[in-house]
């Protein structure tokens, strides 16, 4: 039966007969032509997880062999490899795409009433050009991979004898992807929010897409040329960077960190808005400060743009700049703060449900304050030349990208479960994995963060004797943390397969997305709904006893 | 999931009269609804394709402002009056392709397509004469980095205006053979009565593409000749 | 049972489609002829050689160019205002890149950038026979 959005009690009435997207169409064929963004959401993330998991398995590889100071189960040539290839595939294969093309596919247009994004086919043309581009970086990996670190820093990238340029060219063709689905957001969000929602009666999280979409239309261009002009260089040798013939290799930079450093951004800003919907959700209060978090969103997205140059404080680069880009850079964290503060004054309270979503947003909330700070810190131009291309580099950007966006992602994941497939996995489960994974992160990280403050330089094949044991420590925490994610492997495998059908709402949440059926049908919604409330509204009580959530 | 040109429930039934099958897609309120939905999207794409070129004029600011001499020198080897014709000749098929789009929307089919033909006319003369100028860069070894074999210009830094040259010019003239591609398949389309007075939206995006590819050359013209 | 569903007007500007005889050309004409007229105009003064005021006034041609594009042959000027603002924020950000660029090198430390770098940036011609590594800007380094 359909609710219309207004806020009114939902019945626990039989479901009417209406037929899933799930089950509309079930040749391989309906799948792969779908025009449908909740498919394509659904694929996107199988693709985004498969590469998470290889990622995963570099990672893992480059700390076996660290557990031992000398050269120990491969060469530094492929040790070069690896930890190159582990950066390109975390941050293209999954983390750009993860939470905007896998979550923001599916939800968004059902948060704003919708029945599908702007541009159907060219959402699912996105995938194809993902799929394209990650074909062939693997290629590329395969046949010798690349060593000069995801960076692609000059002028070693345009000499170096490994196999760069099918990768290079990988990376290109999957930026299209990311302006695709950026492009493909924005519009939707102005021209396909139904009757009655106004800007500010948008859920945070499509404000949140919305700012990543704005980054991803306007940086992913100039991280384009970068890569072309860095092709060309390693086929045709220009010239373009070399000083022997007066090119400057700063100028790399400058063109691959304008949209590097605005691309940590596409990473971590959805991730905060699945952190709004999950707070608003599990404390059952409505966001304290709306505005002040819908106002960041796009502040974020602004002022990312304009601190580039951070990565640059000792390579070469202007101390003018540096004095510049070290002030913009710490302006940029007061929008984080602002939304940590909002989300906390959200928890205050609230009636907390301590679900497996929730406890992903305690852990992002501890990462992202922790690995926000030692940002700032490394803001400061003086204390970064002390840290820059250390281990605490490492940690830092680890603690924010992985702490925060993978507990975004998770937290998404498990929050929409049920909303995608209209299943519900088993919660103890979730809180043991989200244990496990908080844990392991801390144990595999901190290390990391006294490495590099005693000096131990990041992309070494070999370091001193005297920190192996804080190395030991950290591969510990990464298998113990690689142990919690595949848990949840398991038991999400399992409740896809097996797992108890719940009705439509089994959290009780008032965002819009769960007003359709759970998982919806292909249309979203019979009728379009008229939107009378504003998101996340929880002032007219509805007892949530009946949905079997746990109150502490 | 319906593709027939039966509106859907709310719209006026006469909207789509005129237009061709299947141009409303199911989940826009309205044609109008629809039409926005897709210039923007069109703008947004524009502001990538400035961002492209950005990173190239960002690097020409730097070499220009290093080697003040060898750009002005090498400027003015190159070919001018070639230069010259280049922009009038894209900015004719700018004002033709303009011209396209209004005698389509003003039903005038034929004279639509004749703007179309002949602004694929300028696009193939702008690629033509730019192909006379490449060859002439070959033939003097005015060509990038270890290439470079111009003996009339040795100011320090030549090769690297030479270098900058050719991937700016190289990567608009890629814009240009994709641009004039639209055009060819829009020509097609228009010549089969896709587009009237009810509907023009394909042609008009497609023109903006190519008024695109006009004010990237309007700015390298005179920073790469009239230094 | 299940509301009917209204529409929202979209706000269009009044030179839309209804007008299909009355929308004229002569706009286009005489911006074609004012562009074809502000090329001759930057070639003559680019000629000139002006010293330090050429590069502005190239610059202000060449986007006064633009502009009449955008707003006439692109028709800015009668359409939704969020069309300039994708325009202007992008121009914003691609100047953003362009200046800081152009302030890291101006402002470095004259050794580190290409001009003045030790491996000088002297012309190899295939036939040369000489090395060479002066600095391009010797006199540079005095001040």
């Amino acid at each position: 039966m359909l609710q219309s959005i207004d806020g009114s009690p939902q019945t626990l009435a039989a479901p009417a007969e209406y037929t899933p997207y799930l089950k509309d169409g079930t040749t391989v064929m309906s799948w792969l032509n779908t025009r449908d963004h909740k498919r394509v959401g659904v694929m996107f993330l199988v693709l985004v997880t498969l590469g998470f998991f290889l990622g995963g398995i570099f990672a893992l590889a480059i700390r076996i062999k660290l557990l031992q100071p000398g050269p120990f189960l491969y060469d530094a040539m492929t040790y070069n490899r690896l930890f190159t290839l582990h950066g390109i595939v975390m941050i293209f294969f999954f983390m750009i795409p993860a939470i905007p093309s896998g979550f923001g596919n599916f939800v968004l247009p059902l948060m704003i009433g919708a029945r599908d994004v702007a541009f159907p086919r060219l959402n699912l043309a996105s995938m194809y050009v993902y799929l394209l581009g990650a074909s062939l970086a693997l290629w590329g990996m395969i046949h010798g991979g690349v060593d000069t670190g995801w960076t692609f820093y000059t002028p070693y990238s345009s000499t170096t004898t490994t196999n760069a340029f099918p990768v290079i060219l990988g990376l290109f063709i999957i930026g299209f992807s990311s302006i695709m689905t950026g492009l493909n957001f924005i519009v939707t969000v102005h021209t396909l929010r139904a009757p009655g929602m106004t800007w500010m009666r948008m859920p945070l999280f499509v404000w949140a897409v919305y700012g990543t979409s704005i980054i991803q239309v306007l940086a992913t261009p100039v991280l384009g040329l970068a890569l072309c002009v860095v092709g060309v260089e390693n086929t045709l040798h220009f010239g373009l960077f070399d000083p022997t013939r007066g090119g400057d290799p700063l100028l790399f930079q400058h063109l691959f960190w304008f949209y590097s450093h605005p691309a940590v951004y596409i990473m971590v800003l959805p991730a905060m808005g699945v952190m709004s919907e999950v707070i608003c959700a599990f404390s059952r209060k409505n966001a304290f400060g709306y505005n002040m978090i819908a106002y960041s969103s796009l502040g974020i997205a602004f002022v990312g743009f304009f601190a580039w140059g951070h990565h640059m404080f000792v390579t070469g680069q202007s101390s003018v700049n540096a004095g510049i880009f070290g002030v913009i850079s710490m302006l940029v964290g007061v929008f984080t703060a602002i939304k940590v503060f909002n989300w906390v004054g959200t928890l205050y309270r609230g009636s907390i449900s301590f679900n497996t979503p929730f406890l992903y947003a305690c852990g992002f909330l501890y990462f992202v304050v922790f690995g926000g700070m030692t940002g700032i810190a490394l803001a400061t131009v003086s204390l970064d030349v002390h840290w820059h291309d250390t281990y605490f580099v490492i940690a830092h950007f680890h603690f924010v990208m992985v702490g925060a966006v993978i507990m975004g992602f998770l937290a998404g994941l498990h929050y929409w479960f049920p909303k995608m497939f209209g299943r519900t996995y088993h919660d103890g489960w979730g809180l043991v994995a989200g244990s496990l994974i908080i844990l392991g992160f801390n144990a595999t990280f901190i290390p990391q963060f006294l490495l590099g403050n005693a000096g131990m330089p990041r992309r070494y094949y070999e370091y001193p004797d005297q920190f192996q044991a804080l190395n030991v420590a950290s591969t510990a925490g990464a298998t113990l943390l690689a142990f919690g994610l595949l848990i949840i492997l398991v038991y999400l495998v399992v409740a896809l397969v097996s797992g108890k059908r719940c009705e439509q709402n089994p959290w009780g949440s008032k965002g819009f997305e769960w007003m359709t059926q759970s998982p919806p049908s292909t249309h979203n919604f019979d009728v379009i709904p008229t939107i009378t409330t504003g998101p996340h509204d929880y002032r007219t009580h509805t007892h949530s006893a009946a949905f079997g959530v746990h109150h502490v | 999931m319906s593709s027939a040109a039966t509106p859907a429930a709310g719209h006026d039934p006469h909207e789509l009269d005129g237009v061709p099958e299947g141009i409303l897609a199911h989940h826009y309120s309205s044609l109008a609804a629809q039409n926005e939905a897709v210039r923007l999207g069109m703008w947004l794409f524009l502001a990538t394709e400035i961002l492209l070129f950005a990173g190239l004029f960002a690097g020409y600011a730097i070499y220009r402002f290093q080697f003040p001499e060898a750009f002005a020198e090498a400027s003015r080897h190159l070919d001018l009056s070639l230069g010259t014709l280049n922009t009038f000749v894209l900015i004719t098929s700018s004002f033709t392709v303009a011209m396209a789009i209004h005698f389509a929307r003003t039903d005038r089919k034929n004279l639509a397509v004749a703007c179309l033909i002949f602004t694929i006319a300028c696009a193939l003369g702008f690629l033509g004469i730019k192909s006379i100028e490449y060859m002439h860069k070959f033939q003097e070894g005015a060509l990038p980095g270890p290439y470079y074999a111009f003996k009339e210009v040795t100011a320090p830094g030549a090769p690297m205006y030479f270098t900058i040259y050719f991937l700016t010019t190289g990567l608009h003239a890629v814009h240009v053979i994709i641009g004039m591609s639209v055009l060819i398949v829009l020509t097609f389309k228009t010549a089969n009565g896709r587009f009237s007075s009810k509907y023009y939206t394909g042609l008009e995006l497609g023109g903006l593409y190519w008024h695109l590819v006009d004010l990237v050359w309007i700015f390298l013209f005179p920073l790469l000749y009239l230094i | 049972m299940a509301e009917t569903y209204k529409p929202e007007a979209p706000a269009h500007r009044p030179a839309a489609q209804h007008d299909a005889h009355e929308h004229s050309a002569t706009p286009y004409v005489v911006v074609w002829l004012v562009l074809c007229g502000l090329t001759l105009l930057t070639v003559m003064t680019g000629k000139q050689h002006l010293g330090a005021i050429a590069l502005p006034l190239a610059i202000a041609i060449a986007t006064t160019k633009s502009l009449l594009v955008l707003l006439f042959f692109m028709h800015l000027k009668e359409q939704k205002g969020i069309y300039g603002m994708i325009i202007f924020v992008s121009v914003l950000f691609a100047l953003l890149l362009m200046g800081m660029t152009i302030t890291d090198v101006a402002t470095r430390f004259k050794p580190l950038s290409p001009a003045g770098a030790p491996f000088g940036s002297r012309v190899q011609l295939p036939d040369d026979a000489e090395g060479g590594d002066k600095p391009a800007l010797e006199k540079e380094v005095a001040h």
